[in-house]
C-alpha cells in the first residue's frame, strides 16, 4: 500500500496518474478485487475487511485527487509557457491611413469659428469678375489687382483668386435685414508657382454683417487675437494697418514668431513677426455693390497652409501638394 | 519704397529717434517694413589724396600711386582705369578687414611694393556707381585727409525698405514717409527752402511751348548745365534706390528729385525741339488714344504713362513737372490696353500733385550743382478744388468702437495735410489734400485715425450677438466628410490633397472626359496643370507613382475634391486608390504579403461609405479600367460611383504593380440617421447549400432569385466557398451559408429545411441549377 501511495506521490504526468488509478480503482483494479473478495468473506470478518479496504480506498483516492490537482496545475503552467511569446516582437508599423494637415487644420479652425455660432458658407471656384474684383470694390483699372495674379478662362470666367466671393454670394442670396456670422473655407487660386507659391491654396474667410454703427474695428481686434491663441497658444498678436480695396480701415496682424519666440530667426525673417492675417472693416462700396444700406461688418481672411506650416513646423509649402507619404505618414 | 535715415532727416528732425523706434513706427501706422540695412565701413579705411600717378613699368594695365594718407604718404598700385592725382579717395590701409576673408596686407605686385588699396564703392560695402575706384567729394562732409571713413554719417547709413500698398502712392517719395512721420511723432516737415541761380536769359527767349486740351497739370522751365556736375552723395543715394545710369547724371537728378518730392519729373534736349522762328518748339497734344503727349518732330513722352531715354550730350534742357489723376489715368490705361512705362507704377497709385514743389526742388537741386535757370516758366496747371468731407466724430467712433476725442482727430487730420474746420455739432468739415486722392468717405478718414493712434491702443471689446441655428446643407456635407475622412483612414488610406487641375494630353491620353475647350483655362501655369480636372483618380495614380519612385511601393491614398464636367459644372468626388500590397511586410506573411485584389479593396470602400453592391460595368468609359476587373457601385438601384483595378497597360506607364481604384459621387453617399427594425430575440441557425452553376453565370443572378422568394427567416447569406476541378467542366460549385432566423419562434428542422427547399426550386425552375 504505501509502495502504491509512494507510486501515485511519484506519478509524472496525468497520464501515469490515470493509469493508477484504473489499476488500483478501475474495474480490474487491485483493490475493486479485494472488494470482491468481501462475497466469500465470512461474515463476521466482513466489517473489518470492508473497513479496511474502504480506508485504504480513501487514502488512495486521496492521494489520486490532490496528486491530481498538483500535476494538472503542473500541466496548465506548461501550457501557459508555452504560449510565451516575446512582446517585443510587436511590430508598430502603423497601418491606418493619415488626414491631410492642411484639410486637419482647416477643419479645426472651422470648428473654432462653428463654436462662436459662425456659420458655414461654400461657394464655387469658377467665378465671374463681379464677384471675385467689381462687388470687392476693385474695379478693372484699380492697380491693386496687380496684387493678383488671375487664372483666366476662355470664356472671361476666372478661378477664385480668395474666398471673399463667398462673402457677396451669402450677401445677396440672404435678406439683408438678417444679420450675417459666416466662414468661408476652401479652395483658391493664383497664378504663382515657386518655393513660397502653389497655383493652388486654401483660405477661410469671414464676415460679420449687422446694423450701422454695431460692428466696430475693435470687435475685429476681440475674436482674432481670442482666435490666434487658441491655434498658436501663447503668442504676442499685432496690428498693422494695411490696404484691401474691400475693408477701410485695414490691418494685417502678425503674431510673434512661433519658433524663436520673437527673438528672431530665419523663418520670421529675423524680424520676431510672422504674418498670419488680413482683416478690417468693411468698405461701405462692398456694402453698396450688394445693395445693403445702412450696414456696419467686418471681415477677415487667412491662407489655411501658412497655419498648418507653423503649427505643424512643414517647410516647404509645395511639399503640402506632393503627396509625398514621407510627409503625410507623420500625421497618422 | 527705399529711405535712407541721413536722407530722410534733410526732411524732418528726428535726429533723437532710433532706426529701430523708426521702422516700428512705419510698421504700425501700415508701412511695412521690408528690410532694414545698417551700413557701416570698415576701421582703417581713410580719406586719402592722389599725389602722383605713373605707370607701372611691368604691367600696361596698373598705375603706382603716391597717396597721402594723413600721418604718412604710401605708395599703392592700383587696377583701376579712372584713378588720377589730385582725387580725394578711400584707401584700406594695411591691417584693414574689408569683410569677413578679405584682409589688407601689404604686397608686391609684379615687383612693386603695394601697401594699402585704392577701393571702389561695393568694396566699401556702398551702392555701386562704376567699375573703377570711388571718387570721394565733400558731399559726405568736410573731406579730412586721414580721416576713418566710418565717421562719415552720410555714408554710413541705415537703408529701410518699405513694401507699400497699392493705395499709397503718397507715400512713393521721402517728402511723403517724412510727412507720415511727422503726423504719428507730432514733429513738424523741415521747411524747403526754394535757391535759384538764375541766369540772364527767359524761357520764351529760347522756347515756344505750346499746350491745349491737356488733362494733365504741367510745368516747363529751361535749364543751362554747361558748369552741372552731379555730386557723390546724390549719385550714391541714386544708387540705393536701384536707379542709377551711368553717364547720364541729368537722369540721375530727376530720379533723384523725384524719389524726394514723389512729382513726376522729365527733360527734354533742346536739340530734340523743332526749329521755328529761331525758337526751339515743343508742342503738348493728343495721341490717338487720347493720352497728353509731349511732341516735337517727334513724339518724346507720354506724360505719366511713360518716359523716353534722356539725350544727355546737350547742355540746355526743357524740365517738365507733371501729374495726372491716377484714377482717371489707370481707367484710360486699362480702356486702351496701352504698353507702360517704368514711371507708370507712381503715376498709377498717385504721383504728388503739387508739380511747383517738385519743379522747385528740381530746380533748387540743378542750381547747387552747378546749372543755370532761365527765368520764368511755362505752366499748364489745372485749377481743381479740393474735396470736402463731413466727418461726424460719432461715426468715425463707431467704427473703432471707442471713443477718440475730437481734438485729437483734428489735430491727426491736420498732421497728416488736411484742412480741418469746426462744422455744426460734432461734425469736421474735412478739406482732403491732393496728393491722399485715396482718401474719399468716412471710412478712409476713419483709417488714418487708426493709423495714427494705433491699432495697440484700441481696446478689443465682444460683440454682442443673438444665437441663431447656423447648421445649413454646408455644415452637414462638412460632418459627412469628417465621418468619410476619419472612416477612410481607419481603412488605410491616407488624405491628400492634389490640384484641380490636370493635364490635357494625360487625360485625353486614357480617353477621360475633357472639358469644352472654350471654356478652358486661357492662362495655365505649366503644361501638366493645363485643363480643369474630370477625374480625381489620375491625380491619385500619379501620387502613387511618385511614392513609387522613392521607394513606398506600396501606397494607398484617398482625396475629397472638385472635378468639372466636360461643361466645366463644378462637383464633388472621394476618390481611393491602392496600389502594391495589401498588408505590411511582418511576420506573418513572412516579408512577402500579397498584393490587393478587388474584393479587399472594395470591402474598405465598403466600410468607408456603407452598403453598396457592385455591377460589371456595362461600358468602360476610360483606359484605365480593367476589362474583366471593374464594376459600377450601387446604392439604391443607382450608379453612385465605379471601382476597378487598373489597367495593366496604365500601371505599366507608371512603374506600378497592382493598383485599384474608385471614384464615387460625394454628394451621392448616404449620411442617413439609422432607423433601426426589430430584430428576433430567437436563436439563429446556419445552413450550407452547395450548388452547381455554369461559370458563366453570375452569382447576381442566383442573388436575385433567393431576394425574390422574400423569404423573412433568411436574416443573411454569402458565398463561403468555389470550387471547380475536372469533373465539373465548365461548371463550379458554389457553397451559400444561410443565417436562418424566425421573428416569432425558434425554427425546428422542418422550417430550415422548407426555407432550404424553396430556395432549390426557385434556382431549378429560373436558373436550371441545382445541388452538387
Amino acid at each position: 500500500m504505501t509502495q502504491l501511495i509512494e507510486k501515485i506521490n511519484n506519478a509524472s504526468s496525468l497520464e501515469e496518474l490515470e493509469n493508477l488509478r484504473i489499476e488500483t480503482l478501475g474495474k480490474k483494479g487491485i483493490l475493486t478485487l479485494e472488494f470482491a473478495k468481501m462475497k466469500s468473506i465470512p461474515n463476521e470478518e466482513k466489517k473489518a475487511f470492508a473497513q479496511n479496504l474502504n480506508e485504504q480506498k480513501v487514502k488512495v483516492t486521496n492521494a489520486i485527487e490532490a496528486k491530481k490537482v498538483v500535476l494538472e496545475k503542473e500541466a496548465l503552467n506548461k501550457k501557459l509557457e508555452n504560449e510565451k511569446i516575446d512582446v517585443t516582437r510587436f511590430n508598430n508599423e502603423l497601418s491606418c491611413g493619415a488626414t491631410h494637415p492642411v484639410v486637419e487644420t482647416m477643419d479645426r479652425i472651422i470648428t473654432y469659428f462653428q463654436n462662436l455660432n459662425f456659420a458655414v458658407e461654400e461657394g464655387p471656384l469658377v467665378e465671374d469678375d463681379f464677384h471675385n474684383f467689381e462687388a470687392l470694390n476693385l474695379p478693372k483699372y484699380h492697380p491693386a489687382r496687380d496684387m493678383q495674379d488671375t487664372f483666366y478662362n476662355k470664356d472671361y470666367t476666372l478661378l477664385r483668386t480668395h474666398t471673399s466671393p463667398v462673402q457677396i454670394r451669402t450677401m445677396l442670396k440672404q435678406d439683408p435685414n438678417t444679420p450675417i456670422r459666416m466662414i468661408a473655407p476652401g479652395t483658391v487660386f493664383r497664378r504663382d508657382f515657386d518655393i513660397t507659391h502653389t497655383p493652388m491654396f486654401h483660405q477661410i474667410e469671414a464676415l460679420v454683417v449687422d446694423d450701422a454703427n454695431k460692428v466696430s474695428f475693435a470687435n475685429l481686434k476681440h475674436v482674432l487675437v481670442e482666435f490666434l491663441q487658441h491655434m498658436f497658444g501663447d503668442v504676442e498678436v499685432r496690428f498693422r494697418p494695411s490696404f484691401f480695396p474691400f475693408t477701410e480701415p485695414s490691418a494685417e496682424v502678425d503674431i510673434s514668431c512661433v519658433f524663436c519666440k520673437g527673438e528672431g530667426c530665419r523663418v520670421c525673417s529675423h524680424t520676431g513677426w510672422l504674418e498670419v492675417l488680413g482683416c478690417g472693416v468693411v468698405d461701405q462700396n462692398v456694402f453698396t455693390a450688394v445693395g445693403y444700406k445702412n450696414k456696419s461688418g467686418y471681415a477677415f481672411g487667412l491662407g489655411v497652409e501658412r497655419f498648418a506650416m507653423l503649427i505643424h513646423n512643414i517647410g516647404d509649402l509645395r511639399s503640402l501638394f506632393e503627396s509625398d507619404t514621407r510627409l503625410l505618414g507623420q500625421f497618422r | 519704397m527705399i529711405i535712407t535715415r541721413t536722407w530722410i532727416e534733410e526732411f524732418i528732425d528726428i535726429k533723437e529717434i532710433s532706426t529701430d523706434d523708426i521702422c516700428k513706427t512705419l510698421n504700425s501706422i501700415g508701412l511695412e517694413v521690408d528690410s532694414l540695412e545698417q551700413v557701416s565701413i570698415a576701421p582703417k579705411v581713410v580719406v586719402g589724396k592722389v599725389l602722383e600717378k605713373v605707370k607701372h613699368p611691368d604691367a600696361d594695365k596698373l598705375n603706382i600711386c603716391q597717396v597721402d594718407v594723413g600721418d604718412e604718404t604710401v605708395q599703392i598700385v592700383c587696377g583701376a582705369k579712372n584713378v588720377d592725382a589730385g582725387q580725394f579717395v578711400p584707401v584700406a590701409k594695411v591691417g584693414c578687414k574689408l569683410s569677413a576673408d578679405f584682409k589688407i596686407k601689404k604686397a608686391k605686385l609684379r615687383g612693386v611694393e603695394s601697401i594699402g588699396m585704392i577701393c571702389s564703392s561695393t568694396e566699401l560695402g556702398l551702392a555701386k556707381l562704376n567699375d573703377g575706384i570711388l571718387e570721394l567729394d565733400d558731399s559726405i562732409g568736410e573731406l579730412i585727409i586721414g580721416k576713418e571713413l566710418s565717421e562719415y554719417k552720410l555714408l554710413n547709413d541705415d537703408i529701410i525698405e518699405i513694401e507699400l500698398t497699392a493705395n499709397r502712392g503718397d507715400c512713393l517719395s521721402i517728402n511723403g514717409v517724412a510727412r507720415e512721420l511727422s503726423a504719428y511723432y507730432n514733429i513738424p516737415l523741415n521747411t524747403f527752402e526754394k535757391k535759384l541761380v538764375n541766369n540772364e536769359i527767359g524761357i520764351s527767349q529760347i522756347f515756344d511751348i505750346q499746350a491745349n486740351n491737356n488733362d494733365s497739370s504741367l510745368i516747363f522751365k529751361a535749364i543751362d548745365l554747361k558748369d552741372y556736375s552731379l555730386d557723390l552723395m546724390s549719385k550714391l543715394r541714386t544708387s540705393i534706390i536701384g536707379k542709377y545710369e551711368e553717364n547720364n547724371d541729368i537722369k540721375n537728378s530727376l530720379t533723384y528729385a523725384t524719389h524726394c518730392t514723389g512729382v513726376l519729373l522729365n527733360a527734354y534736349s533742346k536739340k530734340q525741339a523743332k526749329n521755328e522762328n529761331n525758337l526751339s518748339c515743343f508742342e503738348i497734344k493728343k495721341d490717338e488714344n487720347s493720352f497728353d503727349t509731349v511732341y516735337a518732330n517727334e513724339e518724346l513722352s507720354t506724360i505719366c504713362v511713360d518716359h523716353k531715354k534722356i539725350d544727355s550730350s546737350d547742355d540746355t534742357f526743357i524740365i517738365e513737372a507733371s501729374y495726372l489723376n491716377p484714377e482717371k489715368l489707370c481707367m484710360q490705361v486699362f480702356e486702351t490696353k496701352i504698353t507702360t512705362g517704368d514711371i507708370y507704377y507712381k503715376s498709377s497709385r498717385g504721383s504728388e500733385p503739387d508739380i511747383s514743389y517738385g519743379m522747385d526742388y528740381l530746380t533748387t537741386h540743378f542750381s547747387k550743382h552747378g546749372a543755370t535757370i532761365y527765368n520764368g516758366d511755362e505752366s499748364f496747371a489745372e485749377d481743381t478744388q479740393k474735396s470736402t468731407l463731413d466727418v461726424p466724430i460719432n461715426k468715425v467712433n463707431a467704427i473703432i468702437g471707442q471713443d477718440i476725442a475730437k481734438s485729437e482727430i483734428e489735430r491727426i487730420l491736420s498732421s497728416l495735410g488736411f484742412e480741418v474746420k469746426n462744422g455744426l455739432n460734432d461734425i469736421l468739415s474735412v478739406k482732403i489734400p491732393f496728393f491722399r486722392h485715396d482718401i474719399k468717405n468716412i471710412a478712409d478718414v476713419t483709417e488714418e485715425i487708426v493709423r495714427i493712434v494705433g491699432i495697440d491702443n484700441i481696446q478689443a471689446k465682444p460683440l454682442a450677438i443673438d444665437e441663431v441655428n447656423r447648421i445649413n446643407h454646408t455644415t452637414n456635407d462638412l460632418i459627412k466628410k469628417n465621418k468619410l475622412r476619419a472612416k477612410a483612414c481607419e481603412n488605410g488610406f491616407n488624405e491628400t490633397l492634389t490640384y484641380v487641375f490636370s493635364s490635357r494630353e494625360s487625360l485625353e491620353k486614357y480617353s477621360f472626359p475633357l472639358v469644352k475647350e472654350d471654356l478652358d483655362v486661357l492662362n495655365p501655369i505649366v503644361k501638366e496643370l493645363n485643363t480643369f480636372r474630370t477625374t480625381i483618380v489620375l491625380n491619385l495614380l500619379e501620387a502613387c507613382a511618385n511614392n513609387y519612385k522613392i521607394g513606398a511601393k506600396s501606397t494607398s491614398f484617398f482625396e475629397i475634391g472638385t472635378i468639372f464636367d466636360t461643361n466645366r459644372n463644378e462637383s464633388k468626388r472621394i476618390s481611393f486608390i491602392q496600389t502594391g500590397a495589401a498588408q505590411l511586410e511582418d511576420v506573418t506573411n513572412a516579408g512577402k504579403p500579397d498584393n490587393a485584389d478587388l474584393f479587399s479593396f472594395a470591402k474598405k470602400i465598403l466600410n468607408t461609405i456603407g452598403k453598396f453592391d457592385l455591377e460589371a460595368m456595362s461600358k468602360i468609359e476610360n483606359d484605365f479600367i480593367h476589362p474583366y476587373q471593374n464594376a459600377n457601385i450601387i446604392v439604391d438601384g443607382k450608379i453612385i460611383g465605379f471601382i476597378s483595378k487598373v489597367h495593366p497597360s496604365v500601371c505599366e506607364d507608371y512603374d506600378l504593380s497592382d493598383t485599384f481604384i474608385a471614384e464615387i459621387d460625394f454628394d451621392l453617399i448616404k449620411n442617413d440617421l439609422v432607423k433601426t427594425v426589430g430584430y428576433s430575440k430567437f436563436q439563429a441557425s446556419k445552413k450550407d447549400l452547395s450548388i452547381i452553376a455554369p461559370k458563366t453565370l453570375a452569382y447576381k443572378e442566383i442573388k436575385d432569385v433567393i431576394n425574390s422568394l422574400n423569404d423573412t427567416n433568411i436574416k443573411q447569406y454569402n458565398l463561403i466557398d468555389v470550387y471547380s476541378d475536372e469533373n465539373l467542366g465548365d461548371n463550379e460549385s458554389l457553397t451559400i451559408r444561410f443565417v436562418l432566423q424566425n421573428n416569432e419562434k425558434t425554427m425546428e428542422e422542418e422550417d430550415i429545411t422548407n426555407s432550404m427547399n424553396n430556395i432549390l426550386q426557385a434556382l431549378e425552375a429560373k436558373l436550371s441549377i441545382g445541388l452538387r
